[in-house]
């Protein structure tokens, strides 16, 4: 077999042809650009400040381990003179995040970084095995999705860190566009696109949990390269996935994004941009200002990311299911919904390739003229945030979608401990102090 | 016969699919030995390599027994996975499923593929590469954990 060479070096034997534009690079060309790639993401976008501690949300899986090996490197490089620490969470999934903590806990070793460990257990008084025995297998993704984007934010408050770096990727925020649009969700679309998101806080205590920024450095490198980087740094990661069944919808997603990087790599990275450019068009979006506003960090999302241990095995019905919903989709747009996009203003292009800056649409609630047809379902408002009445966590309810789980938890709790034997009953009772303990606690980390 | 003339390959798994084909072993890597030409004479390609590995190595793995996966119910048939479902993480209908890659004596195959059409100057259909004596195949899946 004929290999060709690298079109950077044009030295060495060429391993691998990049995804977003063909080029074909040896192994030492590519993780060069690979890392360069990802200083540019994080200088173009000010992510980090220099004296920062950034905690980096660490599940022992390739995209966290590449994002921290990644990260010590250009820290140490480009002298970022930022403090990086790994926080993971357990989920108390046995089999699964024990084990993925043991590799956690090397590459707190191997990068030479402090790690704190915090426990839905501890947290909320119920382990992820709990809940599955509780709730059953289907819809327990919702549950371990809602808990780990409190207990990050909760662990970096403990911590004194403002700001959380996660390993999503491009493929993650893909499939993340697909999801929302497939649901109609454009105010969700445009907050989950945004590389930096924040729960701004509506105390001014510095250790308040609700003022933590996020950011996903890794939001523009496919998950290809990602793996293909692990591969030849020979990172250690692991690598078995969640053992409950990964939320079907994204899974179904996750399938269509990876038969269409079959077809058209580069697609990846368009429904990435195509996303940013939507969320542009969301009414009441600060990034209608072409991301120049200051404050324009969007509202942090609790469903964002998923938990990308979806891996895509589903049945053939529930891509049936979806391909069904596309399809009324389409006839809804043919109907109705493309009326009013065909403002002759909008200027779907991105800044970069037009220099003249986006136009901002006219505020849809405001301007509708013809575009009567289409009401979506879910006004397209601005989210007020406001802090959850029982834990203070940020919400934009009364009580916050953590609390609104625990409460459905905690009132079958007793009631099973009864109906299974009276051994189990002082168990339960102390487990039932144990989230009530656990919540003031962390009410008390939170105020 | 010369048609019986024989090639040893090494195949690689990783990222996960270590346990799930090779099962609990702590190599990731096997020795394989494979007829060097298909029944209809032809020198054998990848997408023969990958019937191969479903037929042989696959429907061997205790992981992809229904049955051994704790995440499906015992006593209920209705929420065990067929087979070819299990499979398909790896192998589906045949191809290698989205998501997975595939390293050939360490390139990317779609690289390999590239420089092939290059070099033919025609299109070329990634599966029907042909495989050689001493090759080492890697299979890497994306698709877990994060």
């Amino acid at each position: 077999m004929r290999t060709s060479l690298c079109a950077l070096c044009k030295e060495n034997r060429s391993v691998i042809i990049r995804p977003k534009d063909r080029a074909k690079l040896c192994k030492l060309c590519f993780i060069n650009v690979f890392e360069t790639e990802i200083h540019h993401t994080i200088t173009t976008n000010n992510l980090f400040h220099r004296g920062e501690k950034i905690a980096i949300g660490a599940s022992g899986g390739k995209d966290s381990t590449v994002l921290a090996s990644v990260l010590k490197t250009l820290n140490e490089r480009y002298d970022y003179g930022v403090e990086l620490i790994l926080l993971s969470i357990d989920e108390g999934i046995k089999g699964y995040r024990d084990d993925s903590l043991e590799t956690v806990k090397r590459n707190a070793m191997q990068y030479e970084m402090p790690l704190t460990i915090l426990g839905y257990e501890e947290l909320y008084g119920w382990t992820m095995d709990q809940v599955v025995e509780q709730v059953g297998k289907k819809g327990n993704c919702t549950y371990c999705g809602v808990f780990r984007r409190q207990a990050l934010d909760r662990g970096a408050a403990r911590l004194g860190v403002k700001h959380v770096v996660t390993g999503h990727n491009a493929d993650d925020v893909a499939e993340t566009v697909l999801m929302n649009l497939l649901r109609g969700d454009l105010p969700r679309l445009s907050r989950t696109t945004s590389i930096v998101t924040s729960t701004p806080s509506a105390s001014s205590d510095p250790a308040s949990n609700t003022n933590i920024k996020r950011s996903k450095p890794l939001k523009y490198a496919y998950e290809k390269e990602i793996v293909m980087y692990a591969m030849h740094k020979k990172l250690d990661y692991f690598s078995t996935e969640c053992i409950y069944s990964p939320e079907a919808f994204r899974g179904s997603a996750r399938t269509l994004i990876k038969k269409l990087e079959q077809v058209r790599p580069s697609s990846i990275l368009d429904i990435v941009r195509s996303g940013e450019d939507m969320a542009k068009l969301v009414p009441g979006n600060d990034e209608g200002c072409g991301g120049t506003c200051s404050n324009s960090i969007p509202v942090a999302d609790e469903e964002e990311g998923g938990c990308g241990s979806a891996n895509g095995r589903t049945a053939g019905g529930e891509m049936a299911t979806m391909e069904q919903q596309l399809a009324q989709n389409e006839v809804a747009s043919e109907n109705a919904l493309e009326v009013d996009l065909t403002t002759p203003k909008v200027n779907g292009q991105r800044n970069d390739r037009h220099n003249s800056g986006t136009v901002p649409l006219p505020n849809r609630r405001k301007g509708k003229k013809g575009g009567e047809a289409f009401i979506p379902k879910k006004a397209p408002t601005k989210q007020t945030m406001g802090t959850c009445e029982r834990c203070g966590y940020l919400s934009s309810q009364k009580i916050c979608k953590a609390c609104v789980l625990l409460e459905g938890l905690n009132k079958s709790r007793p009631k099973n401990g009864l109906e299974i034997s009276y051994d189990s009953q002082p168990k339960e009772e102390s487990s039932v102090n144990g989230i009530i303990n656990g919540l003031e606690k962390t009410a008390i980390a939170g105020d | 016969m010369e048609g019986d003339q024989t090639i040893n390959i090494t195949l690689g798994f990783l990222g996960g699919l270590d346990k799930l084909v090779l099962g609990d072993l702590d190599e990731n890597q096997m020795a394989i030995r494979l007829s060097s030409r298909t029944e209809t004479g032809k020198n054998v390609n990848l997408k023969y390599l990958f019937k191969h590995i479903y037929d042989n190595l696959l429907v061997k793995s205790e992981r992809l027994v229904p049955k051994r996966d704790p995440r499906y119910d015992e006593n209920d048939p209705g929420k065990q996975l067929p087979f070819e479902e299990a499979a398909s993480v790896l192998i589906e209908n045949g191809k290698i499923r989205g998501g997975n890659l595939v390293v050939i004596n360490e390139a990317d195959w779609e690289c390999i593929a590239d420089d092939l059409a290059e070099e033919l100057g025609v299109e070329v259909v990634a599966d029907e590469m042909e495989i050689s004596d001493g090759d080492k195949i890697e299979f890497v899946t994306t698709l877990h954990g994060g």
